[in-house]
């Protein structure tokens, strides 16, 4: 390296020592249109919460979406990407690629040769990882900021130009199928799971598990991986995130040389959901037994709504559970010795439909309808508890935990953001919370309590042990 | 503070320095060892972390008179606090036949309510208040209460904690509740239907091959049956818990942000902990005996026969090791790197490179080393490997494990791989994120162990891997801790057909002493009436 390049990078190091040093809040940094290349548009900036760094988000013309956070509070990257190219783009008889292919980004691209993704990595002091879902495929490293060219040449080069051939593909078929082995054949209650989810999900993109069917997975052809390739790592289905010692200008220049000019346009999904699916299942019921102690029973109701009210309104239902002057909910379910604990969540990381479900795990000799009724005695006594002051201010500090927690590491900030832009649409979301918190009110909480936990709305499921209980190999010839 | 041009400055420099050449430089290759997958990038470039002024860990130490201590370690940024109280009473200060009890005794110091509130109160009281309180056992068996929140709820948090450890009530019912929440688990568990439950069964067959079946190892889930947690009784906890909370050997520790005036409040908490006679240990568990060199590998394989493949641990204990001085944890560190590296990266270490990259055969295969693994009782390492195979291959797959590791062993590391994971756990340094209560556990780690901690620990272990360039020194470690007298053990648990055993057994390596039916070890945890 030439000496004044060398003196130079010392001046950033020491630049980003003294940020290191001082370990104040990230710096402030402005970005301005003027320096982005053509056709880029910054679409918002701002803080998730008080104190925490700005974020900025942009757009580029073939669709991609970028989200960077600035941070100089340690010389460490991070790079996420998020697509739209989950288990619920496949069709049966190729279920299981879209997890498959998650492996496959790790192998080899057209340009090198397979381990090169591995042994750079490692080279650069990162590490990475990866997960697939229904709705989602995510990919995330970290590494320290003078890394981030290579990561990035990395990123484009499995993104555009990923080279799917044997031996690799076949080996890898390998490590999905105890991939498989490992998390549902060798554990009944997840066995079980998948039968009474073929069963549930009938006919929709969820009625497969996002690893797929041993069979499909052992069949699976390399011109099936293409295809899924080219018709969803498109860049208008994709969310790049960066955060790092950078500003986010020279960000947005360096992702755009690599993946502004990538074309393409993400296909359709094959498989839809069908016009009925938020009421088709009302009143349905899915047990089966297997060879397991504990039973669990759900209860779930379907809902469409994805806003960030619902999210809130979820959270502060879940805070009236758990603040009863006798306990929170799974306390008194398992004083009473009715269930051994429940619990209440809405389904957040899905983005068509998010429903509520409410879970109790048993031993053999409780029974599901018991706890069914606590829970719907528990709901009620929560409804007579009026949304005043005090409890907001319980709300808002649950908030500024959670907030304080995140805001701890630049790489939680990056995740909440690209969380926030995929399943929201927008990359500052979780600042709705306070204020629709502020506006909770008794009567309109009540009422939407009302109208979403409705009862004979509601399907129900689970597993229990054997003894009896009908086979869950019932499902599986139904 | 980083000025907008200096930003500006940094990142065009940065973009002259992380061209490819970090990753690419070319360097001659040594006729040594190679690995077998394609060396496609040389040589990866070390970052000049000389450059960077690394954060030291300033913490600050305040006497608590009666043999206590209080910790400080502020953030400069950030809006949490927490405090964490050990006492030194634990698993090898009581009679080993008391461990249930104390286990008992430290869950109830929360469930049995504090102060004017029941337990059901305090879950209230800290919910609407956004703080955590929690108690648990360290890993060597020590006390360690907790409560953490944000800091203009500090308040709130000391007086929960001071209740606890001042007024615990221990209410007669919770303890009721808490045997039937225990039996209840323990019933779940015997199910072995997760991974993490199967886990649980590998780990007692484990212990009883390298200890025998009476050892405290081996004797896990027995000390968490039924039949165990029904026994105890209101007064046996009672009489544990009066040991508990003792400000002799008290280490307390505040850490996030904080004024001066909270440190008082903790100081002051702290002296008005009772002083007791202070604890020691009484017992240690029995180090495993040397066997001779080439001994067998000695397996056990526990049938299931719903799995649909099997869970493999191999075990390697060098006995008679001794502590490991700090040259020796670098280059552990740097042997592990190689052979089975953490961080997410499949295929680049030999481990996973065998069992996944190459051969497809294994998910999740790892490997780890623990230079204290019967702490506090130590000399004894320990290398732990892991791994699945479909039943049909687990012969095969045993063999390829064992060639690897015993190639590793035997001809220890090439120099392009020791200067790879030099150089990469280097930079890993700079890909850290340590917030305060990482920095928090450390420090308590390092102080509970009796280590002085390190102001510039980071620094150290940097300028350690820099250093480490003899591949002689490093490989002479190797042997050292892998040593033939050690003892190994293989568990597999699944349903392996009987020529995959017979196959284990022609290696003339493997010594299948056992082969058990789950539902059989299931039967011996189960009540006899």
């Amino acid at each position: 390296m030439a000496s004044s390049s060398r003196s130079a990078f010392l001046v950033f190091l020491l630049g980003a020592a003294e940020a290191l040093g001082s370990l104040g809040a990230p710096s402030a940094l402005a970005a301005t249109n003027l320096a982005l290349p053509a056709g880029v548009v910054l679409v918002a900036q701002g803080a998730s919460s008080e104190g925490s760094a700005v974020a900025f988000k942009y757009r580029f013309p073939n669709g991609l979406r970028l989200i960077v956070v600035p941070d100089d509070r340690n010389p460490v990257a991070t790079l996420r990407t998020m697509l739209d190219a989950g288990s619920n783009r496949e069709v049966p008889g190729r279920t299981g690629l879209a997890h498959f292919f998650e492996h496959m980004m790790f192998r080899k691209t057209r340009s090198q040769e397979e381990g090169h993704f591995d042994r750079t990595l490692a080279g650069v002091g990162g590490n990475g990882n990866a997960s697939t879902s229904t709705d989602y495929v995510s990919y995330e490293s970290t590494f320290p900021g003078p890394a981030l060219d290579t990561m990035l040449d990395l990123e484009r080069d499995r993104l555009r130009d990923l080279d799917l051939q044997d031996p690799y593909f076949s080996t890898e078929k390998g490590a999905v199928n105890s991939e498989r082995s490992l998390r549902y054949d060798n554990d009944p209650n997840a066995r079980a799971g998948e039968i009474l989810r073929r069963a549930i999900e009938k006919g929709t993109p969820y009625e497969w598990l996002t690893i797929g069917l041993r069979a499909d997975i052992v069949s699976m052809r390399i011109a099936d991986a293409r295809a899924f390739y080219t018709d969803f790592y498109t860049p208008d289905n994709t969310v790049v995130s960066v955060g790092g010692p950078f500003r986010p200008e020279a960000v947005v220049r360096k992702v755009f040389e690599r993946l502004g000019n990538w074309q393409g346009k993400a296909a359709k999904s094959p498989v839809d959901f069908p016009k009925d699916y938020t009421t088709r299942l009302a009143g349905k019921e899915f047990f089966c037994g297997e060879s397991v102690f504990q039973k669990t029973a759900n209860v779930v109701f379907p809902s469409d709504d994805s806003s960030y009210e619902a999210m809130v309104n979820t959270l502060a239902l879940n805070q009236l559970l758990a603040t009863h002057k006798e306990g929170s909910l799974a306390y008194r379910l398992s004083r009473r010795k009715i269930a051994m604990s429940g619990s209440l969540y809405k389904t957040t990381w899905q983005k068509r439909f998010q429903p509520y479900v409410v879970s109790f795990r048993m031993t053999p000799e409780q029974t599901s309808t018991a706890a069914e009724k606590f829970f719907w005695k528990a709901l009620d006594e929560a409804l007579e508890r009026p949304i005043d002051a005090a409890f907001r201010a319980s709300l808002k500090k649950q908030l500024a935990v959670e907030e304080a927690d995140t805001a701890l590491r630049m790489s939680s900030l990056v995740q909440l953001h690209e969380w926030n832009e995929y399943f929201y649409g927008d990359f500052l979301a979780s600042r709705q919370a306070k204020p629709l918190v502020e506006a909770l009110e008794t009567e309109k909480f009540r009422a939407w309590v009302k109208q979403t936990f409705v009862k004979d709305k509601a399907y129900r499921y689970g597993v229990f042990p054997k003894d009896g209980a009908t086979p869950c190999d019932r499902w599986k010839e139904e | 503070m980083q000025t907008p041009a200096a930003f500006l400055l940094a990142i065009s420099l940065a973009s002259c320095f992380a061209s490819p050449s970090i990753a690419q430089a070319q360097v001659e290759a040594p006729t040594a060892l190679v690995s077998n997958r394609p060396a496609t990038a040389a040589k990866p470039v070390a970052l000049p972390w000389r450059d960077i002024r690394w954060p030291s860990l300033d913490y600050m130490r305040q006497a608590i008179p009666g043999g206590g201590a209080l910790y400080t370690l502020k953030g400069l940024t950030g809006r949490k606090f927490r405090i964490d109280a050990v006492f030194e009473i634990g698993s090898f200060t009581l009679p080993r036949e008391k461990r249930p009890l104390l286990g008992a005794a430290i869950d109830l110091l929360l469930l049995g309510g504090a102060g004017k509130r029941s337990f059901e109160q305090i879950q209230t009281y800290v919910l609407e208040h956004g703080v955590q309180i929690d108690t648990r056992l360290t890993n060597l068996g020590y006390l360690r209460v907790s409560v953490s929140g944000l800091s203009e709820d500090f308040d709130i948090g000391l007086e929960v904690l001071e209740d606890l450890l001042l007024r615990p009530r221990f209410d007669r019912d919770a303890l009721e509740q808490w045997k039937q929440e225990q039996m209840d688990s323990f019933s779940a568990l015997l199910d072995g239907s997760s991974s993490s439950k199967q886990a649980r069964f590998m780990e007692q067959e484990v212990a009883r091959l390298v200890f025998g079946p009476d050892h405290y190892y081996s004797q896990q889930l027995r000390r968490s049956s039924r039949r165990t947690t029904r026994a105890i009784t209101n007064e046996d906890v009672m009489a544990v818990s009066k040991r508990l909370i003792n400000r002799a050997g008290l280490t307390m520790l505040l850490s996030g942000s904080f004024t001066s005036e909270q440190q008082a409040k903790v100081h002051t908490l702290g002296t008005r902990l009772p002083r007791k006679d202070p604890e020691a240990f009484t017992w240690m568990p029995d180090r495993p005996k040397v066997e001779a060199p080439g001994a067998k590998v000695r397996a056990t394989v526990i049938r299931k026969t719903d799995m649909a493949q099997c869970n493999v641990i191999l075990r390697h204990y060098a006995v008679g090791v001794g502590r490991l001085n700090e040259l020796e944890r670098t280059q552990v560190a740097l042997l592990r790197e190689i052979f089975s590296s953490s961080g997410g990266v499949v295929g680049n270490d030999r481990f996973s490179r065998a069992l996944r990259a190459e051969s497809g055969l294994s998910y999740s295969p790892s490997a780890s080393f623990d230079g204290e693994a019967m702490e506090p009782n130590t000399n004894v390492a320990l290398w732990r490997l892991a791994f699945q195979s479909p039943n049909e291959k687990v012969g095969e797959a045993v063999a390829i494990a064992r060639q690897t590791w015993k190639t590793f062993v035997a001809k220890g590391i090439a120099a392009d791989e020791l200067e790879r994971a030099r150089v990469s756990r280097m930079n890993m340094m700079m890909a850290q994120e340590p917030t305060i209560f990482d920095k928090a556990d450390g420090l308590l780690e390092d102080l509970l162990a009796r280590q002085v901690p390190s102001a510039i620990g980071l620094e150290n272990n940097l300028l350690r891997l820099e250093r480490e360039t003899n591949v002689a020194a490093v490989n002479g470690t190797l042997t050292r801790l892998a040593r033939e007298d050690g003892i190994s053990a293989l568990v597999i648990m699944g349903n392996p057909p009987a020529d995959q055993l017979a196959r284990l057994k022609d290696t003339g390596e493997i010594d299948i002493v056992k082969e058990v039916k789950f539902e059989d070890l299931v039967r011996e945890l189960q009540d006899t009436k």
